[in-house]
């Protein structure tokens, strides 16, 4: 067991999505995030989803493979969180809301930078992956290798379905459950007003 | 297939460009008069940009397993502070019944309240008159 990893290896172990860097970001970074959201109108829920999400966009930046670390990583993800906490109350609170924010270490160095994905679609993102996360075990595997574009041929035998209008129709049935189950989430419907 | 797996197959093959030029006239001619029906379309869209991505998706999944088991001060104690506040209000509920039954006695065999009450009397009562 790994008990100290610096930036560098973080940032690889990210890359690589291994569950010991992810583990050892939630152990080292978790706090700091959790105290500016509960300072800023925020609940420990609210943390855990900021957190969830600041490090989403840490893995697309991170994957790009100009991408410098001007500062710490603590730091450098404290601004990533700061920002999207910031657009989720002015989200939610439709308010022109400032939260007086404590400046941390040395964020000022940080150079804001635009998300790479909008606050409101990270939200969308782990949602959606909450209820997912949700459907059978087969549907999930079913829907994994479409999402995939897997052929549905290539599914039923994948799956140990008897022919391909069955993989198709299970299909059918995978994807109407997990939209129903969105659809009938109160949080989700917030912004799954098309009209 | 019934209704739901008729229009979710209809979604499907909106969305893949298979619908003839029929069933496609039909399909947009309820949909533009089926928000129920519009919303499912648009959310299906969705679904199928942000599943797509399939890095993200497993980042996202490994968070989430992550976060529900590892997260620092989510270990849960509340159940346990829960049992000791029961454990100990039975015991301390026993004990009050206990002492109320007179159960604990004097090694005369005399109920504790009972003697005491008889030193009281002599402590506030020296003459041995009761206060009136």
């Amino acid at each position: 067991m790994i008990l100290y990893y610096s930036d560098e290896s973080l940032i690889q172990g990210l890359r690589q999505k291994t569950s010991g860097s992810i583990r050892y970001l939630y152990k080292e970074f978790f706090p700091i995030i959790r105290s500016i959201v509960e300072r800023n109108s925020g609940n420990r829920q609210d943390a855990e989803d900021v957190f969830h999400d600041g490090l989403i966009v840490l893995y697309q930046r991170i994957q790009n493979k100009t991408f410098t670390l001007k500062s710490s990583l603590k730091t450098y993800f404290y601004a990533i969180c700061r920002n999207i906490w910031l657009q989720r109350l002015e989200r939610k609170y439709r308010l022109l809301y400032r939260a007086d924010f404590q400046v941390h270490e040395d964020s000022e160095e940080y150079i804001t930078e635009d998300l790479f994905i909008r606050e409101e679609q990270l939200e969308k993102i782990r949602l959606y992956n909450q209820h997912f996360l949700k459907l059978p075990q087969d549907c999930q595997a079913l829907l994994k290798l479409f999402f995939r574009k897997v052929p549905l041929k290539e599914i039923a035998g994948v799956l140990g379905f008897k022919d391909e209008n069955y993989a198709k129709t299970r299909k059918y049935m995978c994807k109407n459950m997990l939209r129903k189950k969105i659809l009938n989430d109160p949080i989700c419907q917030q912004f799954i007003i098309y009209e | 297939m019934n209704e739901t797996g008729n229009m979710s197959e209809c979604i499907e093959r909106f969305h893949s460009n298979e619908l003839d030029k029929e069933d496609l006239i039909r399909f947009l001619y309820r949909l533009e008069k089926d928000p129920i029906m519009r919303r499912e379309v648009l959310l299906d869209k969705e679904l199928n940009v942000i599943f797509s991505d399939e890095n993200l998706l497993e980042l996202s999944e490994k968070l989430q397993r992550i976060r529900e088991k590892y997260l620092p001060g989510r270990n849960n104690w509340e159940p346990f502070l829960i049992a000791a506040s029961v454990i100990f209000l039975f015991t301390f509920g026993i004990l009050m019944l206990i002492v109320e039954k007179n159960i604990v006695k004097s090694p005369n065999d005399q109920p504790v309240t009972e003697r005491y009450s008889e030193k009281i009397k002599k402590i506030f009562c020296p003459i041995g008159q009761p206060i009136s």
